[in-house]
């Protein structure tokens, strides 16, 4: 077995126990992404000298004595968004393609701190403004859409690559690419990390946070990243918790709220299979499944996208006014929308969200967490993004995916992503656990024990050239 | 499309006043996308907020 295929706390025991050497770990996240890579095409830039010279640092360190943790070694997939001191940082977009930033983003600074070695830079859809990522393909099925925006982190996961890729979050741009890969993805509650030197698409509803194989890997990433930072207005004071503690504590007397609205409808069978057996999973554990009623439904995304689209165009009027064509034609035109939106609607949207963020804290009293497919369907193919019900509707596959994800976003409640099983041709499907409040803790050990119980989480696609 | 999609003209007047550069094809090109997606975000700002403050994030705290 190749030392990619074990799971990120083996690998981190043998650097700890100096059986393997960072540099060894290094070298076999660079081969796998040199196998996978021309059938992928994950990556904007592959930092192999940079990770080698960090992963040589690390392990003049830990020889040395200096053992900063479990993550102290391993390789990391950074989304193109991500400011990163001397590596090149486009944000998989014309208008940044020379752009090589001077300081580390607060989110990279702390994983650096955490011992972790750049591999590279994944990518985006286009500034995150999309949930397709066209550059790059799904590692389970490379004509179909690895999801996005943090597609290239996805498919670099589900490969095998690394263990952990950070993505942002702004309408599921997480959780989206992690359940179309089959990895999970951890979106935290808003306000609890930096988004200091990420290139925003809505500042209102950003989250930054990682995709990893497994669900400690992201709880022991998201911990490391995550704290106050007075430079982001959006971070809140409160202590970070310890998120691997207890995340084997089991959900026994845990109320599981599941939906009979909303995540219900226009939803593939199989996904909603997938979440029904994972509902039934959980129950088995000893927690008590409650229905609720999703509040304010119809509000939910024309919210979402009142307050992103004039955000994003605030952000990028620079480029939009001076340099419009070195958009792709589908960014540049939301981009003139966000221009053209009113403010007083933008406001209201505002209005809106504070009176669906009440009526979603009043649902949860009578739950803990709740549970629900990630998306409405698994993978489209590249070559055709779009989901097509039924009843013959055909709805784009960005508005598709982005239906059940946002919520989370227009709540700032934390949402995990899990592997919940695979469609009959292939294909990863997922479910969301939501949380209360910076109760990331909480998803994570209800996550923990969906892995445990099923045999769906930490997986490694093959990536062949096989269509799904 | 919905009672409070804009028209073209509308949507031609505000693209000149935030100072974007749209031809007339484009324009033609895109006009649906426009119209539905401002329409959609219309639904965002129903009758009847009365006295709902904005959910605004930004603190001036300098702790």
């Amino acid at each position: 077995m190749e030392l990619y295929e074990l799971p990120l706390l083996d690998v981190a025991e043998k650097i700890r126990s100096r059986e393997v050497s960072p540099v060894e770990v290094t070298q076999s996240a660079l081969d796998r992404l040199d196998e996978v890579e021309p059938l992928l095409g994950a990556f904007v830039t592959v930092t192999g000298d940079l990770a080698l010279e960090q992963a040589r640092a690390a392990e003049k360190e830990i020889v040395g004595g200096v053992y900063r943790g479990p993550l102290h070694g391993i390789p990391l997939g950074v989304k193109d968004l991500y400011d990163t001191a001397g590596v090149a940082t486009t944000s998989s977009s014309g208008q940044r393609t020379d752009f090589v930033p001077s300081v580390d983003c607060a989110a990279v600074a702390k994983l650096y701190d955490a011992g972790m070695i750049l591999i590279g830079k994944t990518h985006t859809h286009e500034f995150a403004y999309g949930a397709t990522t066209p550059t790059t393909g799904n590692p389970w099925a490379p004509d179909r859409t690895p999801g996005g925006s943090s597609g290239g982190s996805g498919a670099a996961v589900g490969a095998g690559v690394v263990h952990v890729a950070l993505g942002s979050d702004t309408g599921g741009s997480i959780r989206i690419p992690a359940a179309l890969c089959g990895t999970v993805g951890l979106k935290p509650t808003f306000g609890r990390a930096s988004r200091v030197g990420v290139a925003s698409l809505s500042w209102s509803l950003d989250h930054v946070g990682p995709l990893s194989r497994n669900v400690v890997d992201a709880a022991l990433t998201m911990a490391a990243m995550s704290g106050y930072d007075r430079r982001d207005p959006g971070t809140v004071n409160v202590p970070v918790p310890d998120m691997v503690s207890g995340i084997d504590a089991g959900v026994a007397g845990t109320r599981i709220g599941i939906p009979t609205n909303y995540y219900t409808e226009r939803l593939d069978p199989e996904a909603a299979a997938a979440a029904a057996s994972a509902a039934a999973t959980l129950e088995g554990l000893g927690a008590t499944l409650v229905e609720v009623d999703v509040p304010m439904p119809e509000h939910i995304i024309p919210t979402e996208w009142a307050i992103m689209m004039p955000e994003a165009a605030a952000y990028h009027q620079d480029y939009l006014r001076n340099s419009p064509e070195k958009f792709t034609d589908e960014v540049r035109t939301l981009l003139e929308i966000g221009a053209a939106q009113l403010a007083t609607d933008y406001v209201n949207a505002l209005r809106l969200r504070t009176l669906i963020q009440a009526a979603w804290r009043d649902m949860f009293s009578s739950v803990d967490v709740l549970l629900a497919p990630t998306l409405v369907a698994p993978a489209a193919l590249r070559s055709d993004p779009f989901v097509t019900w039924p009843d013959g509707e055909v709805e784009a596959a960005t508005a598709a995916y982005v239906r059940y994800s946002a919520p989370a976003n227009v709540t700032g409640l934390p949402s995990l992503s899990v592997p919940a099983g695979f469609t009959e041709s292939g294909l990863p499907l997922g479910v969301q656990i939501i949380g209360k409040p910076f109760a990331e803790s909480e998803i994570l050990r209800v996550g923990r024990s969906l892995e445990a119980n099923t045999d769906v989480v930490g997986k490694i696609a093959a990536v062949t050239s096989r269509a799904a | 499309m919905t009672d409070h999609a804009p028209t073209q003209d509308d949507v031609a007047a505000v693209f000149a006043f935030a100072g974007l550069t749209v031809p007339p094809e484009r324009m033609a090109e895109h006009y649906e996308t426009y119209a539905t997606t401002l329409a959609l975000i219309r639904q965002a700002s129903p009758p009847g907020l009365g006295e709902t403050v904005p959910a605004v994030a930004f603190s001036a705290n300098w702790d």
